[in-house]
């Protein structure tokens, strides 16, 4: 196959949207039918590679498609894409969700039709662009670049304090984003100090040899740019109200997709970049990841509006991520790559609903919910599938994701399974409340409100048959990420566990010179401020890291794995049954 | 001198006969075209010298100039930027009425200024140029006489600019007297030699202050935190083709001097490398800060180019040919970044005549004029440092190069100030395209002028060019840098 099917799932929407804006000048329904095509033309690309791949995925640890131009070569940077089972997944939940947000906003948006679209067509390569990269630089690139025209989409045709909304995302985003840039630079020089090879090149970067202390420092400049998208308490305070804000194709590649690339960001760079830092730090991140798991969902239930609610529902939900990614073991880094996946789906669909919502009775607020069932019977039908969805009913893929999550932490860290495993019962509340509140009780609201169109109908359908097809038939999607994952967690062996402090001297003067500008040298994770009984796992996770995780079988020992644990199929087999 | 000499001498002199020849003009003729075509006339040929003078390059004039292809680089973005200010000019000098052969004379005046400090390898060059500079300088804010705040922000820079030339002079008289040398880089040189042994010989003290006067008498002119204080009222008071001259033409030929009298010895070795790193963070963090506060887009972008000098400097810290190559890098970005800028305030401000300087006159303007909002917007991201524009990769360069040297923390300190700054980039962007406009006025997409339209088109085309395809554009910086700072 074609490497230039790479470029061509970046450049296609990108040239759709283009188009949208010079048609949109003539008439809206030409940019609305130009993206549409783009999207599908998307879609399409995604399928040929699923397809095209489905002999050679699970075999392949590395990538199995690259593209490789030489773009600056002052700095060592290429124009690297490549792709493998992990990221392919995530291509075509890009290529889907954007599809539905072109169809979601096909009624809602009347104002700047053709600009509306090129904002939600650049999200989409953008986003494409950062599950695609294999070169920092680019990953970089088009890590800023997807944030701009989210920031339009929010700050134009948000709902009322969307301008706030708009500027908080950005500025989160940006400053965490700032950080990650120094991190990369920082990690470059050391590379490049240590090897006489400067290259951006992310394979190349695998196993750069960085003392302990310093290390931990640029890991964490990864770590606040992913932890601000995913995002974990307590950096998720931008994440409530650009949802809330953001119009429905917002709300939908926000929830759907960008969050995704925090994750996406943690698993295939922060981690196997700094295998040590992150053992080192990884009982801070599964606690925090914990907190945020029942905090969202505390706080999604105390809600008086729709979106809110859900936003802060993915708060909950993304928390199973960072957990899974501090326990560093396959099968819950499968369970995450489906968590995620899943979570795109429903929580897309989700706020598509709310949207519908708003769009009708121009409320998000519960007090003037209530009843919609008799009114809208095919509305709530679906929103009462998604919301089963989302609270991890069996037979939709968040509760494979959650299952597999909890499943492959539990050895490691029976606790903090526990608090997770408290969330889901409290967001489950939460979903239901919200359930009740919209759709069942009296109706608060006289208005006679239309049921779905049919291309609402097709919206919402699409999404719910991911779902179902994640929750019934996970196996090929979690065999399609498994090698790449397999293959991560085989490069992410710390280097040398016993002698930490190999240091390089370009780092030694820059840690130095940190010092100068009096910033506190990075306080000891396992410090006296972490209670004894939570630092049990961080010894235990770090062991995991180096392939003698005790509480798992054999088989799924890092080092050597290429096959899901037995206990996970026999997980996945009673969910497909 | 020689006759090849006049030869690579000629594009400092065209500018010089060409602005004399206005000047002599205007004494008969009042038509604001002519005056117009012979500045742009002027401009472009002194680029064709320019572009000839590669062929002789590196020749030293006497021992005052050096024409070296570092020179040219910053002479080529010099004219070439205040060219396009002088087509900006045209309309904005129109609406108000005024007589323009003494505004396009002092433009030529202010280019050869601007060329002899990049040119400039001998303090005396740098003083005469500089003074050049400002003189014309003085005139051309305080244009608009019949505007308070003009002739305000004229008097403030008459003052400031005065006072920090005597800083410099000082500085070089004390220079000359440690070391008995006016040329830049054996005086920089033999500073770095004294400083090690303050306290114990006389010169050394006097190298010292010399150096620290001199410094004082660059921040003032390139505003650094704290001597930055002129600058917001004489970026708001200025017309605004002015305060675009003073932001880009200006800030870029001090810097070139600045980096070839400092760059080939470091500012470590001077000695002073604590003092303005503190200078730099003061700078950096200052700037943004008090443009959060700003009603007014060129207050807002005067405090921006403060915040911008300070990432500059952070190059220049961190020194060396990465140090260099970033630092011109950098300055090549932001000149065509802030000109842009500029030149869409400037167009604005031709259309009635009040200027558009504050914020409010923007709003709404993202639809109701499409194409020059979306210029502002271009450069308001490259200024904010956002892909994929010029300034990002300008940022990365300086990034890079202080890293690279192990300043970490300064690197850090630079991507928080960065930080802070994009609240203030975004409200000017939220302001186009987010906010109601109040009176929706007719709607006319394009800029008056066609030529102005072309030039802003120039402009973006090529912030973005920069950002996404910068090889050919380090290598001109690498060619520029590799003369005085051979690798």
């Amino acid at each position: 196959m074609s490497p230039q099917i790479l470029t061509a799932l970046i450049a296609v929407p990108l040239t759709g949207g283009g188009l949208a804006v010079i048609l949109g000048r003539r008439s809206d329904d030409a940019a609305r039918w130009v993206s549409l095509l783009a999207a599908l033309l998307t879609v399409a690309l995604a399928a040929t590679l699923w397809f095209g791949f489905q002999e050679t995925l699970p075999a392949a640890q590395g990538p199995v498609l690259e593209q490789r131009i030489s773009w600056i070569p002052r700095y060592g940077i290429e124009f690297h894409l490549a792709l493998d089972g992990l990221n392919l997944l995530f291509v075509i939940l890009t290529a889907c969700l954007g599809t539905v947000a072109v169809l979601i906003s096909w009624r809602e948006v009347t104002r700047a039709v053709g600009a509306h679209y090129l904002c939600i067509m650049a999200t989409v390569a953008g986003i494409m662009g950062v599950f695609l990269a294999y070169d920092l630089f680019l990953f970089y690139f088009f890590w800023e670049l997807m944030l701009v025209p989210m920031y339009f989409l929010i700050g134009v045709w948000g709902h009322e304090r969307r301008i706030a909304a708009a500027i908080k995302f950005m500025i989160f985003t940006m400053v965490s984003g700032l950080l990650l840039l120094v991190a990369i630079l920082t990690l470059y020089y050391a590379h490049g100090a240590a090897t006489g090879n400067y290259t951006m090149d992310y394979t190349r970067l695998l196993g750069t040899q960085i003392g302990l202390s310093t290390a931990r420092w640029i890991f964490l400049g990864f770590v606040a740019a992913f932890a601000v998208k995913l995002p974990l308490f307590p950096l998720h305070t931008w994440l409530p109200d650009a949802h809330t804000e953001a119009p429905t194709a917002g709300s939908i590649l926000l929830a759907g997709l960008l969050l995704k690339t925090g994750g996406y960001g943690l698993i295939r760079f922060a981690v196997p970049l700094f295998p040590d830092a992150a053992a080192s730090l990884a009982t801070p991140l599964a606690v925090l990841g914990v907190i945020g798991i029942i905090y969202g969902a505390i706080l999604a239930y105390s809600q008086r509006d729709l979106k809110r609610m859900v936003a802060y529902s993915s708060v909950s939900h993304m928390g199973f991520v960072m957990l899974a990614v501090a326990v560093w073991q396959i099968t819950a880094l499968q369970g995450a790559v489906m968590q995620m996946l899943a979570h795109g789906v429903a929580t897309g669909a989700m706020f598509a609903i709310a949207g519908m919502i708003q769009e009708r009775l121009h409320t998000r607020d519960f007090s003037e919910l209530g009843g919609l069932w008799s009114k809208v019977p095919k509305l709530s039908a679906f929103a009462l599938l998604f919301v089963l969805a989302s609270v991890g009913l069996p037979g939709f893929g968040n509760f494979v994701g959650e299952f597999l999550i909890l499943l492959g932490s539990f050895p490691v860290t029976p606790m903090l399974v526990a608090g997770g495993v408290l969330g889901i019962v409290l967001g489950t509340i939460a979903m239901l409340a919200l359930m009740q509140r919209t759709f069942y009780g009296p109706s608060r609201n006289a208005a006679v409100i239309a049921d779905l169109s049919p291309r609402e109908v097709l919206a919402l359908g699409i999404l719910a048959v991911a779902a179902v097809v994640l929750g019934l038939l996970p196996q090929p999607f979690l065999r399609a990420a498994e090698p790449s994952l397999a293959g991560i967690i085989s490069q992410s062996i710390p280097f040398n566990p016993a002698d930490p402090e190999v240091g390089l001297d370009v780092l030694r003067t820059a840690a130095e010179n940190t010092a100068d500008f009096s910033l506190q040298p990075p306080s000891d994770p396992t410090g006296a401020e972490i209670a004894p009984a939570s630092r049990v796992p961080v010894a235990e996770s770090a062991v995991g890291l180096t392939g003698t995780n005790p509480g798992v079988t054999t088989e799924s020992s890092p080092g050597s794995a290429h096959a899901i644990p037995a206990s996970a199929r026999a997980g996945n087999e009673e969910t497909g049954s | 001198m020689s006759g090849a000499d006049l030869w690579s001498l000629a594009p400092l002199i065209v500018p010089a006969l060409a602005g004399t020849l206005v000047m002599l003009l205007g004494g008969f003729n009042a038509n604001r075209r002519l005056h117009h075509g012979l500045a742009v006339g002027a401009l472009a040929a002194a680029l064709l010298c320019v572009g000839m003078a590669y062929g002789t390059a590196p020749r030293t004039v006497t021992p005052l100039l050096i024409i070296d292809s570092y020179a040219l680089f910053f002479l080529t973005l010099i004219y070439a930027a205040t060219g396009l200010l002088a087509m900006f000019a045209r309309p904005y000098l129109a609406v108000r009425e005024k007589d323009t052969d003494a505004f396009y004379a002092l433009l030529l005046f202010a280019a050869t200024g601007m060329g002899v400090l990049a040119c400039s390898n001998h303090f005396a060059a740098l003083f005469l140029g500089l003074e050049i500079l400002t003189v014309s300088l003085y005139t051309l804010i305080g244009y608009l006489r019949e505007d308070s705040r003009s002739l305000e922000a004229a008097a403030k820079y008459l003052v400031l600019a005065a006072l920090s030339s005597s800083f410099l002079l000082f500085g070089i008289a004390l220079v000359y007297a440690a070391t008995g040398t006016l040329l830049l880089n054996p005086a920089f040189r033999a500073i770095a030699d004294l400083a090690p042994q303050f306290g114990q010989q006389a010169e050394a003290a006097w190298a010292l202050a010399g150096g620290i006067f001199l410094f004082v008498g660059f921040a003032f002119k390139l505003a650094l935190v704290p001597f930055h204080m002129w600058s917001p009222d004489v970026y708001q008071g200025a017309p605004a083709p002015v305060t675009a001259l003073i932001a880009t033409g200006s800030k870029g030929a001090v810097l070139a001097v600045l980096l070839r009298a400092v760059g080939p010895v470091g500012l470590g070795e001077i000695g002073g490398a604590a003092g303005i790193t503190v200078l730099a963070v003061l700078t950096m963090f200052g700037g943004n800060l008090l443009a959060l506060l700003q009603d007014d887009l060129k207050r807002l972008l005067a405090y921006s180019s403060v915040a911008h000098l300070g990432y500059v400097m952070v190059a220049l810290l961190a020194g060396g040919v990465a140090g260099a190559q970033a630092m011109t890098f950098y300055v090549l970005a932001y000149v065509l970044t802030t000109l842009g800028a500029f030149g869409v305030v400037t167009i604005l401000s031709s259309e009635s005549p009040c200027e558009a300087d504050s914020l409010a006159a923007y709003r709404g303007i993202g639809w109701r004029r499409p194409w020059l909002a979306a210029t502002l917007a271009v450069m308001i991201l490259s200024l904010a440092g956002i892909p994929p524009t010029a300034g990002f990769l300008a940022k990365v360069a300086v990034l890079g190069a202080a890293i690279e040297a192990g300043r970490l923390g300064l690197a850090i300190a630079m991507a928080l100030a960065s930080g802070v700054a994009i609240y203030f980039y975004l409200r000017v962007i939220v302001v186009m395209y987010m906010q109601e406009e109040e009176d929706a006025t007719e709607a006319s997409s394009l800029p008056s002028s066609f030529a102005n339209a072309v030039a802003l088109l120039v402009l973006v085309a090529l912030v973005i060019a920069i950002g996404l395809h910068p090889t050919p554009w380090f290598e001109a910086v690498r060619v520029a840098v590799a003369t005085i700072l051979p690798a």
